[in-house]
């Protein structure tokens, strides 16, 4: 995450939500949303497509995921060729005069039909326009290996437990982390199990699984070792004990981070602190 | 507020009567307007096509969207599921989503 000199935060994870998780954001710093307190912008859900408005400039279509609907809109891209937008004009004039205030009614339904009895996958970008919830469609493909629709749903719930739950670590009680942390195994297990039954495809979601993860956990570390303000910094243990994590995972975080040059060692190479 | 239409197998019809549901599984035999779906935890469920005739299910998967009531279900609509569907991991997906309601309904 970096900080823009205004107050636009630019998140570059793609996080997996449902409509749901959607319609109940309220909160939000400047126009980015926050979702179960962290920042989000780009977007994947995994649905149907219900309705289809076609316009001049754009497409907008109703999603429906099982949790919800929400209206997402395709921004149309410029036509290079000039023939093309005269051609074009002219049938956007013929249908206002018809009434049709600037909609194809038939591409729209053309539309409906391609993605009709059909799962789809869309990633897009959230955020606020004018007090409202807007969602900007970057692609939108159909499914085609039914088990993306699982693995989306499992991603969803893993993500939204690794952001509510990493937080609370203070007032939770030993027997609730490991709860937690079976509860979180499980899902891992699943989406592994999910993932080795299948093909390639959703071995690429597995390892956006595990990015998603390792950037969250990457980002905790950094965090937890530019806080510490002592000369000796944060130890290899501490990190690990307040991460929750291995030493040998926590080892593989702060090499990259050494390697970087965002961090140093201190004491011993056991030791470390944040060059900012 | 909730247009939620939950995905759900044959353990959880008890819970959603009069509602509209998502039920995924093999498509069996044909009765009349009826149709069996064998859910994917090994439940049967008839699925009273009537409103949804002029569509025929074009995989052996499916997903039938429809209203869950009298022991039958009335279907609205339906989407085609590939023949790799994951029943059992599916099952799983289910049962999270019902431990974490408040981020599917």
């Amino acid at each position: 995450m970096t900080n823009n000199s205004n107050e636009n935060v630019i998140v570059r994870t793609i996080t997996p939500l449902t409509i749901r998780q959607i319609q109940l954001s309220t909160e939000s710093e400047g126009n980015t949303f926050k979702i179960d307190n962290e920042f989000v912008m780009n977007v994947s859900l995994v649905g149907t497509v219900i309705k289809v408005l076609d316009g001049n400039t754009y497409t907008n279509y109703t999603i429906d995921d099982g949790t919800g609907q929400l209206k997402i809109r395709e921004f149309k891209r410029q036509k290079q060729n000039n023939m093309e937008e005269e051609e074009e004009q002219q049938q956007q004039q013929q249908q206002q005069e018809e009434g049709g205030e600037g909609e194809n009614k038939s591409k729209a339904k053309e539309i409906e039909n391609a993605f009709e009895n059909k799962y789809v996958r869309i990633i897009g970008n959230l955020k606020e326009y004018k007090n409202q919830k807007s969602f900007s469609v970057s692609k939108i493909t159909e499914i085609t290996d039914s088990n993306q629709i699982t693995t989306h749903f499992l991603e969803a719930i893993l993500v939204h437990l690794q952001r509510i739950k990493g937080t609370l670590k203070k007032e939770q009680t030993s027997s609730q982390n490991s709860q937690i942390k079976e509860e979180k195994n499980e899902i891992k297990k699943e989406t592994n199990n999910n993932n080795n039954n299948n093909n390639n495809n959703n071995i690429i979601t597995q390892q956006n699984t595990n990015q998603i993860l390792g950037l969250a956990l990457k980002d905790k570390a950094l965090r937890l070792i530019s806080s510490n303000q002592t000369s000796s910094g944060i130890s290899l243990q501490e990190l690990a004990k307040e991460l929750k994590s291995t030493e040998e995972e926590i080892r593989e975080i702060v090499d990259f981070f050494l390697d970087q040059g965002q961090i140093y060692i201190t004491i011993d190479d056991e030791h470390f602190r944040s060059t900012d | 507020m909730s247009s939620a239409t939950p995905r759900i197998n044959f353990k959880y019809l008890s819970q959603f009567e009069g509602k509209t549901v998502r039920i995924a599984g093999k498509v069996g035999e044909k009765q009349g307007n009826n149709v069996i779906l064998h859910t994917t935890d090994n439940g049967q469920v008839i699925v009273d096509r009537s409103q949804n005739l002029k569509k025929s299910y074009e995989t052996n998967n499916v997903e039938v969207l429809g209203v869950w009531k009298n022991n039958q279900l009335s279907e609205l609509t339906f989407f085609n599921l590939s023949d790799n569907f994951d029943f059992d991991t599916y099952n799983q997906m289910i049962d999270l989503s019902m431990e974490h309601k408040e981020i599917f309904m």
